[in-house]
């Protein structure tokens, strides 16, 4: 069942189109990528998502319904720019904050303090927020986002500002969340986590969807058959017409070559072919990288 | 508890609870009286250091006339002192010459200085000359008795001023308290708009320079969050002036308690009483609410259009042109209360809170109040529903300043 869905999203600004007809279809419980360089229209999409703005013409649906106002309390939302008070103490601001989202007081602070203690940094309740890191000002910022309990969460850059440690907590937390059955959009530019924790993509450029589907089915449509060959020996009676050598590399003991497949062989001809006459150490094909299939589609458009 | 009741409490809490809000109510008022106390009594200092005034007269007839004055001492020099004019004497304010029977000629008199010469001086030279020319020229006529006769003549009346109030009872009125009174809630709510105005519009900015609006506006709607802060920092307002209100009223009631030794107090006490202090207050808190709100949503919509505080110079120049108008205006009609500027700065909306206020003390006719308020509150309607308008888009547009034309626009949206 699809979780959420816009259907021919446009949206117009002043003197540029920010959405052209944006169709993205979220399945439910998975983490869906939204990638894009900046600009492209990701913010636009993800505030009509949250009812900031409206539409110009086109649809979101939420469940197979239209989007109705007392959806966003099913939605946390973390956006790129993020900032909180920072005269105001830490403890009092996520209480206030989760309030307005529809909490009560005091369930409010019973969750907050799950988390807090989760993050480990409850000692830092009745601190006031200028004296938080920027890191911990982050982490604060996702347990806020989180805490309504939302089915929804749409999280937008959620690493900048964290170090390698923390971000991996912080994937751990997103991934975990995943499991316990939300539906998460992940906006980002970082593509290594696109591949870590995305499972469907949709790739928007100047103010278009370029490229949708799953992260696995997208890579795998990328392939451009090269392999990535290691032998023992120098490689011995390669045959042209299987293949052509990319390029070669000698290592210690060890010879790499990247081989692009002719086109129709399939793979076991392709390996038959080298076996005959070399010791292979390794055979892996080269499945392009997220990122890479993002620089390309980017260029293309 | 309502989204725009969360957005109250947490404005009004935040700011009560601060140290400063706390310092600068009890401190204000302690300021004010010194500044006051301090005012006078440089005033009356000033007084006691005399100046010199050099008298060369030729006649030799008007050096005994002038007396010194408190501000003034006249020395008499001889009447061929020529060189005058180099004297280096610091201590010589001014010279006066004299060259002629000031009866025949009105003009053989100057005054001559290194400074301008301030008018209290030549005030003090002319009216007593004027007095002893104007007793010389009617001695002069030779009639009998002419002394106690212009003695007689002088009368002074000792009018009494009396209030009617509704019933026709007679109240003792002040025309001076009643103007202090005034000018002091002028001056009270025109830094009450300004002040809280100007918190509203920091307030705005700093959520959107922050970026905190950004998480909070998918759950809570912009025209909440606008008039959660407008509210709460109003509310804000209303307990500094309460707290004001309490003070001044547990002083007086201290006061009170000795008012049999201190007659002073009770003195003060009866002229207070004489103007309605109480109903006074309750159209202050009635005027404040809507100047504040008109003013403080504009302010607010100032924030929500600029990225920095600089940029808010340019936006503010209007409206506070037009609260130091009001407040001008305001100084003015404590002059003639009832005169025309009074009358229609008191009933247009963006200077009637503060101009109303130098009024009341006077009496307004009721249809005016009613009228004012009326017009006040279609005003507020109006302005907040513009603020809110700007509000809704500006405060997630970053970049560029917009222009006046964009801002328009944005109220189409």
């Amino acid at each position: 069942m699809l979780f959420l869905e816009t259907k021919d999203v446009v949206k117009q600004y002043a003197n540029h189109l920010a959405l052209n007809k944006v169709s993205i279809q979220l399945p439910s419980k998975k983490v869906f990528g939204l990638l894009g360089p900046n600009g492209a229209g990701k913010t636009t999409l993800i505030r009509i998502i949250n009812r900031i703005t409206a539409p110009d013409s086109g649809e979101v649906l939420f469940k197979g319904r239209p989007l109705e106002a007392g959806d966003v309390y099913n939605i946390g939302y973390l956006p790129e720019e993020r900032g909180l008070y920072k005269k105001m103490r830490v403890g009092e601001q996520a209480i206030y904050l989760a309030r307005l989202k529809g909490l009560s007081a005091i369930e409010a602070k019973k969750r907050l303090t799950v988390w807090f203690d989760k993050f480990g940094i409850l000692s830092w309740w009745d601190k006031k927020l200028e004296e938080l890191s920027k890191g911990m000002q982050q982490k604060v910022q996702f347990i806020i986002t989180v805490v309504h309990d939302p089915e929804l969460l749409i999280f937008d850059e959620p690493f900048s500002g964290f170090d390698p440690l923390n971000a991996e907590i912080l994937k751990n937390e997103i991934l975990s969340l995943r499991d316990k059955g939300k539906t998460i959009i992940f906006s980002t530019h970082n593509m290594s986590s696109v591949e870590e924790i995305c499972d469907d993509i949709a790739l928007i450029n100047r103010s278009q969807v370029v490229l949708r589907g799953s992260v696995e089915e997208i890579r795998s449509r990328y392939r451009n058959h090269i392999f990535s060959v290691k032998t023992e020996t120098e490689l011995k009676n390669f045959n042209p017409s299987v293949g052509e050598i990319l390029s070669s590399n000698k290592g210690y003991r060890v010879f790499e070559y990247r081989i692009r497949k002719t086109e129709g062989i399939s793979n076991t001809d392709f390996i038959t072919s080298l076996v005959e006459d070399n010791e292979i150490l390794s055979f892996e094909e080269e499945i392009p990288s997220m990122n890479d299939i993002f620089i390309q589609t980017v260029k293309e458009g | 508890m309502s989204k725009i009741g969360i957005v109250i409490k947490r404005e009004y809490s935040t700011r009560v609870r601060k140290k400063s809000f706390l310092i600068l109510t009890f401190l204000m008022p302690v300021l004010f009286v010194v500044l006051m106390a301090g005012t006078v009594f440089l005033a009356l200092t000033n007084e006691g250091d005399s100046k010199t005034i050099q008298v060369i007269d030729h006649t030799g007839e008007y050096t005994s006339v002038l007396q010194d004055t408190g501000q003034y001492k006249f020395a008499v020099t001889a009447d061929n002192n020529t060189d005058y004019r180099n004297q280096s004497d610091e201590s010589l304010y001014a010279t006066l010459i004299i060259t002629d029977d000031l009866l025949k000629n009105p003009k053989a008199i100057t005054l001559y200085s290194k400074q301008q010469v301030v008018s209290s001086a030549s005030d003090a030279i002319s009216s007593q000359l004027n007095e002893y020319l104007s007793e010389k020229k009617l001695l002069s006529y030779n009639i009998p008795n002419i002394k106690e006769i212009v003695e007689e003549s002088r009368i002074e009346i000792e009018m009494q001023t009396i209030k009617w109030d509704d019933a026709g009872n007679e109240t003792e009125g002040s025309a001076e308290m009643a103007s202090i009174i005034g000018i002091i809630f002028t001056f009270l709510i025109y830094m009450f708009i300004f002040s809280y105005g100007g918190m509203v519009m920091s307030g705005v900015l700093e959520e959107k320079t922050n970026r905190i609006l950004e998480v909070m506006v998918s759950s809570v709607k912009p025209f909440d969050l606008m008039m959660g802060k407008l509210i709460g920092i109003g509310l804000v307002g209303l307990t500094q002036f309460g707290l004001w209100a309490a003070l001044i009223v547990g002083v007086s009631l201290v006061g009170q308690s000795f008012s049999g030794s201190m007659e002073a107090v009770s003195e003060v006490n009866s002229i207070l009483t004489s103007v309605d202090l109480i109903s006074i207050t309750i159209y202050f808190v009635v005027f404040f609410i809507g100047g504040y709100l008109m003013y403080a949503s504009l302010f607010a919509a100032i924030g929500a259009m600029v990225n920095s505080q600089e940029d808010t110079q340019q936006y503010m120049m209007p409206i506070t042109i037009l609260i130091l108008f009001a407040f001008m205006a305001g100084t003015y009609s404590a002059q003639n209360p009832d005169g025309p500027l009074a009358f229609w700065t008191s009933l247009i909306p963006f200077t009637s809170p503060i101009v109303m206020m130098v009024r009341l003390p006077f009496g307004v006719p009721w249809w005016e109040l009613l009228l004012s308020i009326g017009l006040l509150a279609l005003t507020v309607i109006f302005t907040i529903w513009l603020a809110s308008k700007i509000y809704r888009t500006g405060i997630l547009m970053y970049g560029k300043k917009p222009t006046f034309g964009e801002v328009i626009k944005w109220l189409k949206y």
